[in-house]
């Protein structure tokens, strides 16, 4: 793997970012109740954008990769902020010995949601 | 439901940005965000825009956004007397701002919600002509939104 683990997380969210964008604009709900349209062409861009992006991240660690895609699709996201030693996806107190690794992706030890420390 | 987002402390009364870029910075800059968060959830509204403008026509536009950044569903609502230039649907300068950004997960579609709101709201906005830019405080322009909040 050639990008440090903060960056590769960094990159996490900003895939995070596109997907929830991506299935935000594909939501039918989302024109009816805004009457903001999106064109299929853009749409089908922005795929195109996450798609390169997600090529990338699988190559650079598989591991974390699938386990994002493994839970976005039971959680609708696979990356949360911890705030306050909590985890934002399932409001754990998170164990005061887990803190922020350059050298590993760290999760949730209740839900196994994949954890970042923003400033 | 705009009521309980509606804060006045979240609220520009004279926007200096001239371009989006400027106005979408000048509406994150209200919140209480560390520079790096702000530069997130910036690039985070970009992105939709880059979809295509929020700019809904009218003098008014609603930028946003769900990003791991907030921890609750945000409003900023900002005024700009001269007008910033948003790409918007009928070419005309945005006056009126509406920004929302909501978490990540959203499972009781309160952000959907609050977006359609909005979008009701400046319907009924732009239906009287003229935008209004001359508030006094902040309770003002709340006021004057929440006029035209008519479920």
């Amino acid at each position: 793997m050639t990008m440090s683990k903060r960056e590769y997380l960094r990159k996490l969210y900003l895939l995070q970012d596109l997907d929830l964008l991506i299935q935000q604009v594909k939501d039918p709900e989302y024109e009816a109740k805004t009457g903001l349209k999106v064109e299929e062409e853009r749409i089908a861009d922005l795929e195109r954008k996450r798609n390169e992006l997600a090529k990338e991240l699988l190559k650079a660690d598989p591991v974390t990769y699938q386990r994002y895609e493994m839970l976005k699709r039971r959680y609708g996201r696979g990356i949360t902020r911890v705030v306050n030693h909590m985890c934002t996806n399932c409001f754990a107190a998170l164990p005061a010995s887990l803190t922020p690794r350059d050298d590993e992706v760290v999760t949730c030890p209740n839900c196994g949601i994949i954890l970042i420390w923003l400033e | 439901m705009l009521k309980e987002l509606l804060r006045e402390d979240r609220v520009i009364l004279d926007m200096k940005a001239k371009t989006k870029e400027e106005a979408l910075k000048e509406l994150v800059d209200v919140l209480d965000l560390s520079e790096e968060k702000k530069e997130i959830l910036f690039k985070s509204l970009m992105q939709r825009e880059i979809l295509g403008s929020t700019g809904i026509g009218k003098g008014i536009a609603i930028p946003h956004s769900r990003s791991i950044v907030v921890d609750n569903i945000t409003l900023v609502v900002g005024v700009s007397k001269e007008g910033v230039d948003f790409d918007s649907l009928d070419g005309k300068p945005v006056h009126l701002f509406f920004m929302l950004i909501a978490t990540p997960n959203d499972p009781s579609m309160k952000y959907l919600t609050a977006l359609g709101s909005i979008a009701r709201v400046s319907r009924a906005i732009a239906h009287e002509g003229e935008i209004r830019t001359d508030f006094s405080s902040p309770k003002e322009l709340i006021d004057y939104i929440l006029e035209h909040d008519h479920e």
